[in-house]
């Protein structure tokens, strides 16, 4: 007898359809899956086996073979073994369907016969609902992230015969229901607040800034100034996700594994802060056969926080420098490219020199020049130049650290950056950049025209301060912001003037 | 020297281009051979052997071999380096006195000419924005009252003190370390270059020779030797702006230390040489009075403070007691943080302020009030 369920595997975002076809004959008894699956699949004849058994289901003492198609893309993962076990029941007629033919299903079985969650049921769902299913089938634990899809019936099941039973209707089960916009407006404003940092106002208003054009930011000061504190509360002030940017959240949360168990909707965004020991895969995203999403990816839509920049090791670094352009990451390995979006602020911070001293106003610094040289080196200029600010973020002092005196909450901040970001959305209309930040040369030259004496002052500025030239593209895109941020059509000299202030490292610390 | 004469400059100026040759063997294969002339030809002869080498043992014979002296000096004219020997007028007056002149300068630009008063600006390469700043204005200060600061072109102090020189439209020498060619520290090919078009980049090393650690107390050497005085702006224990400072006493010149605050390493050194007797230097005139070049008035305020808005002088006020950073000031001034960026940004631009490392900024002396 031959029989036939939807299963689905995922290339990066994307979802395949893969047919489970299982054919059972006459001969030698026998357990075979063809269709390029890895260890994993080929493993699953042992819990698929276990679990129709333990489920008080017969298994076929015969030669099944299954086939996994299309048979040239390589499979992996165990979310093939609830659709080959309801193949293989159908296929020996334990399992006669009540309901519409061409329906999905997904997930991983346990020896009893329990269903378990599995990665990607966001994006496997959407596959389906594009391929015309009629509804889908998938673990328990993920019913209500794949519920997020519109116009799909999508029903949770726990254990295999609660699968037999809805699908031979014997049960009445109704489908999940989840409402996206609901799950935003009650959960977008969680995380720490900016009123909990003492002090440090210079480094809020870069954040501000940062937040609002949506540039990279470097801080740069000793240990225990709260470079890390202030980091995490980034996400906080980047205006809330909109429905469709929590769904690409959410969906490589997911394929990622990161979604908590009968988790939903990400509706806050993402803080990620991988180690500085990182690897380049391990940030850029890279495996086998399928490339998975790395840190750029899972920062996607929110921040990415590396602390002491100069920590990772060189190779990582330059991996950021793609991502950081292009917005999103593009993955080559043997199988097929996989693109994944990228689009994060960067926050990074380090200490102004090996010892973390220079310039303290209490401690003197015993670095040698050549050391500062060299571990200001370790950040590449092409590296550095995708960083719009650099600020300098001292140590504070002990009145700073004393006060009882509260700073401006995150809520008004956020307030400011919505509102200059809705200006740069008009501006940019149709033009497929977002903010300040990404505008290239040509449009720099357009949309930031100076008056002659903001010319003259800027020229001044980088004659005088030392800046690169380099510095001159940057200082004019962080004089946009702080101009949106003040609601100022024009440009003028007073946000310039604050502009090159946040160039700190493009000025030599010797001279 | 009687040894030495303006004919045989072709020669002697080739003998010095001998790589690894020093001035001790040039000096005694003069003695041995009575002239430039002949210590060449004794030189390509191989008859130079017996010289003592101090320990190496150096071939001079095969590199003499494939130099002409007479094209040697043309093809060193032709990349735009001049040379003066030991016997010639145009050698700088001061250096000829001291005990072991170089016999050849090999230099770029102009040398200091015969009345100039050259005033060495020296101190450590790792400097605060204080020594820069110290070191900017003794320079500017110098140049207006014509004399000639002469310095070392490394980081920090030094190029400070030639920028300051630059600034005030004077005239400065660059002492160097390795060939006059050489661009070293590699960043400030810029500065050199300037240097060497408003006055001069000198060195005793033929083209080409790298910067090694021995050439440089021996620059500091010609940078006492060449001057009237010596002003060390900052410098720590070890700094080897110190051993300028021991020359520039060995040879009879003075020696001015900028004072510097008691806990500050970078100012132990110049502390020390005041409490040794060396003269404390907090004031241009200070200088010019130690070396008895006085007479001259006190310097202005270079930029009316009526310039200036409210914020700005609150600023000034504060910044006047010591360094503060961003936050500090705009608590002072009352500005939001933007504002006071803004503000500090357009007085940096003006030259009042400067802005050091750890975000803190400093009064500059073009703001200090008289």
């Amino acid at each position: 007898m031959l029989a036939k369920v939807n299963g689905s595997a995922l290339v990066g975002m994307e979802s395949h359809t893969v047919g489970v076809e299982v054919d059972i004959t006459k001969g030698l008894p026998a357990f075979e899956i063809v269709g390029l699956p890895d260890a994993g699949v080929r493993e699953s004849r042992i819990r698929v086996k276990s679990a129709i058994r333990n489920s008080v289901y017969e298994f076929p003492n015969r030669r099944i073979h299954v086939n996994l198609a299309p048979a040239d893309l390589k499979k992996e993962g165990p979310s093939f073994d609830l659709p080959l076990a309801l193949a293989i029941l159908e296929a020996t007629e334990q399992l006669k369907p009540e309901k519409p033919p061409k329906y999905y299903a997904v997930g991983e079985l346990s020896l009893d016969g329990k269903v378990r969650r599995v990665p990607g049921a966001l994006s496997i769902a959407m596959g389906a609902k594009e391929h015309g299913a009629p509804f889908i089938l998938v673990p328990e634990g993920n019913a209500r992230e794949a519920a997020l899809v519109p116009g799909l019936e999508v029903y949770g099941v726990s254990t295999l015969r609660e699968a037999i039973c809805f699908l031979e209707g014997t049960t009445s089960v109704s489908p999940k229901q989840v409402d996206a916009v609901d799950l935003l407006c009650e959960n977008g404003r969680k995380g720490p607040c900016l009123s909990e940092v003492h002090g440090q106002e210079p480094a809020k208003r870069a954040l501000e800034i940062a937040a609002a054009g949506g540039h990279n930011i470097l801080m740069v000061g000793p240990p225990g100034s709260g470079k890390t504190m202030l980091a995490r509360r980034m996400p906080g002030i980047l205006p809330p996700l909109s429905l469709e940017e929590a769904l690409e959240v959410t969906r490589i949360a997911s394929i990622a594994g990161l979604l908590p168990p009968g988790g939903s909707l990400l509706t806050v965004r993402p803080f990620r802060s991988p180690h500085s020991s990182a690897s380049a895969v391990a940030l850029a995203g890279g495996g086998y056969p399928i490339p998975r999403p790395g840190e750029v990816s899972l920062a996607h839509g929110g921040v990415l926080y590396m602390d002491e920049l100069t920590l990772y090791p060189r190779n990582a670094l330059e991996s950021l420098r793609g991502p950081l352009e292009d917005r999103q990451i593009t993955i080559i390995r043997s199988m097929v490219p996989v693109t994944y979006p990228a689009r994060f602020s960067l926050v990074a911070s380090m200490n102004p020199c090996p010892c973390g001293y220079l310039g303290d106003p209490e401690r003197e610094c015993r670095c040698s020049i050549g050391d500062i040289q060299r571990y200001r080196s370790r950040i590449s200029g092409p590296l550095l130049d995708r960083i719009d600010m650099h600020v300098e973020v001292p140590r504070l002092t002990r009145v700073q650290l004393m006060t009882r005196e509260r700073g401006e909450p995150s809520r008004s901040v956020r307030d400011r950056v919505i509102d200059a970001r809705r200006k740069q959305q008009e501006r940019f209309a149709g033009g497929g950049i977002y903010c300040n930040a990404e505008m290239s040369h040509s449009e720099i030259e357009k949309l930031c025209a100076l008056s002659p004496e903001g010319e003259g002052f800027l020229g001044l500025a980088v004659e005088r301060l030392g800046l690169s030239a380099r510095s001159y593209h940057r200082a004019l895109k962080l004089a946009r912001t702080i101009a949106d941020l003040a609601d100022s059509g024009r440009i003028e000299v007073e946000h310039l003037a604050e502009a090159v202030q946040y160039r700190c490292l493009d000025r030599s610390p010797f001279s | 020297m009687g040894i030495c004469t303006v004919d045989e400059k072709a020669e002697l100026v080739a003998i010095c281009s001998l790589p690894g040759i020093t001035r001790r063997q040039v000096k005694e294969l003069l003695t041995l051979f009575g002239s430039p002339a002949g210590a060449w030809e004794a030189i390509r002869g191989g008859y130079s052997r017996g010289v003592s080498t101090g320990g190496r043992s150096i071939d001079l014979q095969s590199p003499a071999l494939g130099i002409d002296p007479g094209k040697n000096l043309e093809s060193l004219e032709a990349r735009g380096i001049r040379t003066v020997v030991v016997c010639e007028g145009g050698y700088p007056r001061l250096l000829k006195e001291i005990s072991d002149p170089p016999w050849v300068i090999f230099y770029r630009g102009r040398l200091p000419p015969f009345e100039a008063k050259c005033i060495a600006v020296v101190g450590s390469r790792k400097a605060t924005p204080y020594g820069i700043e110290a070191a900017g204005w003794i320079a500017r200060g110098l140049s207006r009252e014509e004399s000639y600061v002469v310095s070392g072109a490394a980081y920090g102090i030094d190029s400070a003190a030639h920028r300051g020189a630059l600034e005030a439209g004077g005239t400065t020498a660059a002492v160097l370390g390795c060939g006059p060619d050489v661009v070293y520290p590699r960043s400030s090919g810029g500065l050199l270059n300037a240097i060497a078009e408003k006055g001069c980049v000198l060195s005793e090393y033929p083209p080409g020779v790298k910067p090694l650690k021995h050439h440089f107390p021996a620059r500091n050497r010609l940078i006492a030797g060449m001057s009237l005085g010596v002003v060390v702006v900052e410098a720590s224990r070890t700094s080897g702006a110190l051993l300028t400072a021991d020359f520039a006493l060995s040879e009879g010149r003075e020696v001015f230390a900028v004072p510097g605050q008691v806990f500050s390493n970078n100012s132990n050194g110049t502390n020390a040489l005041i409490k040794n007797g060396a003269m404390l230097a907090a004031s241009v005139e200070d200088i010019l009075e130690g070396l008895n070049l006085a007479g001259v008035d006190a310097p202005k305020l270079e930029i009316a403070s009526e310039q200036l808005e409210a914020g700005e002088r609150k600023f000034l006020d504060a910044l006047a007691a010591g360094p503060h950073d961003v936050e500090e000031l705009a608590g002072k001034a009352d500005l939001s943080m933007g504002e006071t960026l803004s503000r500090l940004s357009r007085m940096e631009v003006m030259g009042l302020v400067r802005r050091g490392p750890g975000g803190r900024y400093h009064v500059t002396s073009r703001s200090t009030r008289k």
